[in-house]
């Protein structure tokens, strides 16, 4: 008996992938499910490079990404819509048929985007797309003193001391040494106790 | 039991456990990202259906849009909101009492429907015996030809409806920004 396949060529590939997935899936989810766990808070605080976390980790976003998710949806679709038309517009077999399939296609499919395309204008007008730029304040320094002052004083010729490579004699005292034993910069560990209930 | 047979439970089984999984998980975060693992479930079974397009829409749309989406709607919205106490504190047996009445009254109405029922009976069930797709059908070929042809005016209508839906959540999620 032969085997008939019930997959189509393309099916199967899109098998494969899927299924590698769900592997990758099921052996992250099986060391979860067999591994050891006993939370401390401190092994539950954030890791922050030896600092201590402040704060929450779970930041508010800008809920300008929700309306730009918005839109992608909506062109998502559309491009779900472009995709079966692709394969028949320009075929020859079906322009033989009938000379004029090639151009109701294009223009269908070019009414469907312009449609389309109204919305992007319509999104692209009211800002939803803008980005919060950061705002530039050049500084503004408040004060009495007019420029000419510093022009003057730019102007202003000065002399440079005399420079001599002998050390000039100065008394100097001596430090009288310590008594304490030199302590050395070193690294000293110290471990946070968990806090006590 | 050949090795598409295989295929097909062992993805059939991952889309219902994660199923399950997901609307029995208290952590939404969890539940979401386990959302995915279904969507991709989802979308190997339909290629059993030899339904390779919807296979493909369901990875572009639903993985690739919806749960982003959904994941974006967590990003924005506040630790505190989804902490909620009172809901973890109702729990035992009488609180999911009515969820588990209607899904066994469903299960019993989906049995009895599929002991009752004799496919025979139905003429549109015995007309479509011979109009069956076969694997070397290529169906995104006649999806293309009958979007072009038969189904032209719903298919433009189509792109007037993603229009309004694009129109009116921009507008819902902007009218928020402004107050």
């Amino acid at each position: 008996m032969e085997q008939v396949s019930q997959l189509t060529e393309f099916g199967k590939i899109f098998l494969f992938l899927i299924i590698g997935i769900l592997l990758v899936s099921a052996t992250l989810f099986l060391s979860r499910s067999l591994s050891i766990r006993r939370p401390t808070p401190l092994k539950l605080s954030s890791y922050e490079c030896g600092e201590e976390p402040s704060g929450n980790s779970w930041l508010q976003f800008n809920s300008r990404f929700y309306v730009i998710a918005l839109v992608f949806l909506l062109f998502d679709v559309e491009l779900i819509f472009i995709f079966p038309w692709t394969t028949v517009f320009g075929q020859k077999i079906l322009i033989n048929a009938d000379p004029m399939w090639g151009w109701l296609t294009l223009i269908e499919m070019f009414v469907f985007v312009g449609i389309l395309l109204i919305g992007l204008v319509y999104v692209w007008r009211k800002g939803d797309l803008d980005w919060i730029r950061p705002e530039q304040k050049l500084p503004v320094a408040e004060s009495n003193i007019p420029l000419s002052v510093y022009d003057k004083i730019n102007a202003e010729v000065y002399t440079v001391k005399p420079f001599f490579a002998e050390r000039p004699q100065v008394q100097v005292e001596s430090i009288a040494p310590a008594n304490s034993p030199v302590s050395k910069p070193a690294f000293k560990p110290t471990f946070r106790k968990p806090p006590q209930a | 039991m050949t090795i598409e047979q295989l295929a097909f439970y062992v993805i059939s089984a991952t889309a219902l456990l994660s199923a399950l999984l997901v609307v029995s998980l208290k952590n939404f975060v969890r539940s979401i990202f386990l959302f995915f693992l279904t969507l991709f479930s989802m979308a190997g079974l339909f290629v059993f259906a030899l339904a390779d397009f919807v296979a493909v829409t369901q990875l572009v749309i639903y993985v690739g849009g919806v749960l982003v989406l959904m994941i974006f709607a967590f990003l924005l919205s506040n630790r505190e909101l989804l902490n909620n106490p009172e809901a973890s504190e109702q729990s035992g047996f009488l609180h999911y009492l009515p969820g588990i009445t209607v899904s066994v009254v469903f299960l019993g109405v989906l049995l009895m429907v599929l002991l009752k029922l004799d496919p025979g009976e139905f003429q549109w069930i015995q007309q479509s015996k011979e109009n069956t797709l076969k694997p070397t059908d290529n169906t995104i070929h006649y999806l293309g030809i009958n979007i072009m042809t038969r189904y032209l005016l719903p298919f433009e209508v189509v792109s007037v409806l993603l229009l309004m839906a694009l129109i009116g959540a921009a507008h819902l999620a902007r009218k928020e920004k402004e107050q």
